[in-house]
């Protein structure tokens, strides 16, 4: 997967410029100018959207979240003291908005509802294969994998999910997890150790549940 | 090597790095292997969990825009309340102090006055009227002395 830095944006940059350029968005954002606002928000809208996307599972509600998102960071801009990366301090405010999505949510219902029938597993032995790769696979197949993938990944808790999130999908290295996040980088790492070892510990009971003899 | 010592090698492995013993572990332990076996799966399904993110309704950043100036609004009307607000306290606060004053004040300049009287009545000789009765001075001194307010 492509990995990109934190202060990477959409738009065509060298490295200085670019970031000279979006420091004079954040200060002219500052000062409340609109434009500037949406200029600088639409150079992270992409990853923004792509992040909450990835770590919600639920596309429909993606737009939302991100205009929640935005205007949170409307709102908390003028307290932005270019101490952080603008990039992380959005990130990290998209990430809080999630987890308030995900609370309200709760109390409508299970997030960890999805239980996977035991007749869908038997694709996942394919994936167990370390010869077969999903681009192999044919379209049905392929789309019968993606939807027990996603169900194994939303029966995640949320704090997995939200590192395996940044790490596997978003292609986030472990500094920038960790500045998301506000943690140790150690302690990032143990994170998704821990959190890719219970995905694949859910994986393996379910490969289990479809062998013969299970 | 115990399983559990193995964290380490694990997220080397994980990182497509050498990790020597965890290899030679492998070998022998079969709840490993099949660890091993569940995060190569996992592997081949992170690129299925990956989707292109949404594309944004034409209309988002003019919703934006527009919650934006409402908020703007909102924020500008409360400051505008709190400032009044702050204005009417303030003036109430002055006008109470200015109350208090006046009225301190007032009790003061009767109570020196009492004083007063009551040391120019002291000087005047006690002299009763032909006719028995008190002089106005007289009165007044004694009013003062029992504390009824003239």
């Amino acid at each position: 997967m492509e990995r990109r830095r934190l202060n990477e944006v959409e738009a065509p940059q060298g490295a200085r410029p670019a970031q000279d350029e979006e420091q004079s968005l954040i200060r002219q954002a500052q000062k409340g100018d609109h434009d500037a606002f949406e200029a600088l928000l639409r150079r992270h809208q992409r990853r923004v959207l792509s992040l909450i996307g990835h770590f919600l599972r639920r596309p429909a509600d993606s737009e939302d979240i991100a205009q929640q998102v935005f205007l949170k960071v409307y709102l908390a801009l003028p307290r932005f003291d270019f101490r952080s990366a603008f990039a992380t301090w959005l990130y990290r405010i998209a990430v809080n908005e999630c987890y308030d999505h995900l609370r309200r949510q709760r109390a409508q219902k299970s997030a960890a509802a999805a239980e996977v029938p035991v007749e869908e597993a038997v694709s996942l032995e394919q994936l167990g294969s370390s010869a077969t790769q999903p681009e192999e696979l044919d379209i049905v197949a392929r789309t019968e994998l993606r939807q027990v993938a996603e169900k194994l990944f939303r029966r995640l808790s949320r704090d997995d999910r939200l590192v395996l999130t940044l790490k596997e999908l978003e292609g986030f290295s472990i500094e920038e997890i960790g500045q998301i996040m506000r943690l140790r980088e150690s302690t990032v790492k143990v994170r998704i150790f821990r959190a890719r070892k219970r995905l694949a510990e859910a994986y393996r009971r379910l490969v289990r549940a479809r062998s013969p003899g299970s | 090597m115990r399983c559990q010592q193995l964290e380490q090698q694990w997220e080397q492995w994980l990182e497509g790095r050498d990790a020597p013993e965890l290899a030679a572990h492998l070998q022998a332990c079969a709840h490993c292997r099949s660890v091993a076996e569940g995060f190569r799966g996992l592997n081949a399904m992170f690129p299925l969990l990956r989707h292109e993110p949404p594309v944004l309704a034409p209309g988002f950043w003019l919703r934006l825009r527009e919650r934006i100036e409402t908020t703007d609004r909102q924020e500008a009307e409360w400051a505008a309340f709190n400032f009044l607000a702050a204005r009417a306290a303030a003036a109430l606060a002055v006008l109470l102090l200015v109350l208090s004053l006046l009225t301190l004040r007032q009790q003061a300049l009767t109570s020196v006055t009492g004083i007063e009287v009551v040391q120019e009545a002291s000087a005047i000789p006690n002299v009763e009227l032909s006719n028995g009765e008190l002089t106005q001075d007289q009165v007044l001194v004694s009013l003062v002395e029992s504390d009824v307010k003239p």
